[in-house]
């Protein structure tokens, strides 16, 4: 499945702060894929997208809503990045990736380009 | 021995199988996958307490949150489907339909409760009745 989007496997980070694995849907057809990702509590502006050398970053900061001075019931005081990083097939047009962010859950769209999507090759007849 | 366990364990296979099979033909496509609640953070502010989770895609109109005896129940869904069109590669975000109760550790006064969604947390302000509230006893001289 040349087309699909595929987790990068390789070396993971160690940080300071818990590092969570995202639920993700990934959505296809033949203009774009379509990557949806739930990133509750992930402020508009802790939430990152990069596009570099065929790896697509997800990174979203997600901070502690529980203040220091007050008493915990039940949970945890935690905070956590949320990340996923996939390797992007050469057949999308990555000057072109669009995202959007709404509850929670962010969507990219990735077209793909002109040139590789399928076509039906009009036969003339004599 | 008669039948050895790898036998039975095969026989026990097929009989799984089959059980699935059926089950699919009974629920067919329709169901719906049931995810499981995320956690409750709740904690105390003094006058009030405050409870969050996290809901990711689920709109305003499909949470409930119940005040009564002392309890709170929020129930939130949402379905997950493929955008018409498109094939799906992968699928991890599940739907769900779920109702949580949280017992509270204080007398809320129900009708001043409030809750706000916002970026896919919900959370719930439960002001404390003015018996439940911590006080501060002046020292007579």
């Amino acid at each position: 499945m040349s087309n699909e989007i595929t987790p990068t496997t390789g070396t993971e980070q160690v940080t300071d702060r818990p590092i969570v694995r995202p639920a993700v849907d990934i959505f296809e057809n033949q203009d774009e894929l379509i990557v949806m990702a739930d990133l509750p509590g992930v402020l508009g502006d802790d939430l990152a997208v990069d596009y570099d050398d065929g790896k697509l970053t997800i990174l979203g900061r997600r901070g502690c809503p529980v203040p220091d001075d007050t008493k915990l019931v039940s949970g945890a005081r935690a905070e956590w990045d949320y990340k996923r990083v996939f390797s992007v097939p050469d057949t999308i047009d990555a000057d072109r990736i669009a995202a959007e962010f709404d509850m929670g859950v962010l969507t990219l769209h990735l077209p793909r380009h002109e040139r590789t999507k399928p076509r039906r090759i009009a036969i003339q007849t004599s | 021995m008669w039948l050895n366990w790898k036998d039975l364990d095969r026989h026990f296979a097929t009989l799984d199988t089959l059980r699935r099979e059926m089950e699919r033909g009974v629920y067919g496509q329709e169901r719906e996958p049931r995810g499981r609640w995320s956690e409750v953070t709740l904690w105390d502010e003094g006058k009030s307490l405050m409870l969050t989770m996290d809901v990711p895609g689920v709109s305003a109109d499909d949470l409930t949150v119940d005040v009564h005896n002392g309890t709170v129940t929020v129930g939130a869904k949402r379905r997950v489907v493929a955008p018409e069109g498109y094939a799906t590669h992968r699928n991890e975000r599940v739907g769900f339909d779920w109702h949580k109760s949280v017992t509270l550790p204080a007398k809320v006064d129900a009708d001043r409760t409030s809750a706000k969604l916002h970026d896919g947390v919900l959370y719930v302000r439960l002001d404390k009745l003015p018996e439940a509230q911590p006080r501060r006893i002046a020292i007579g001289s």
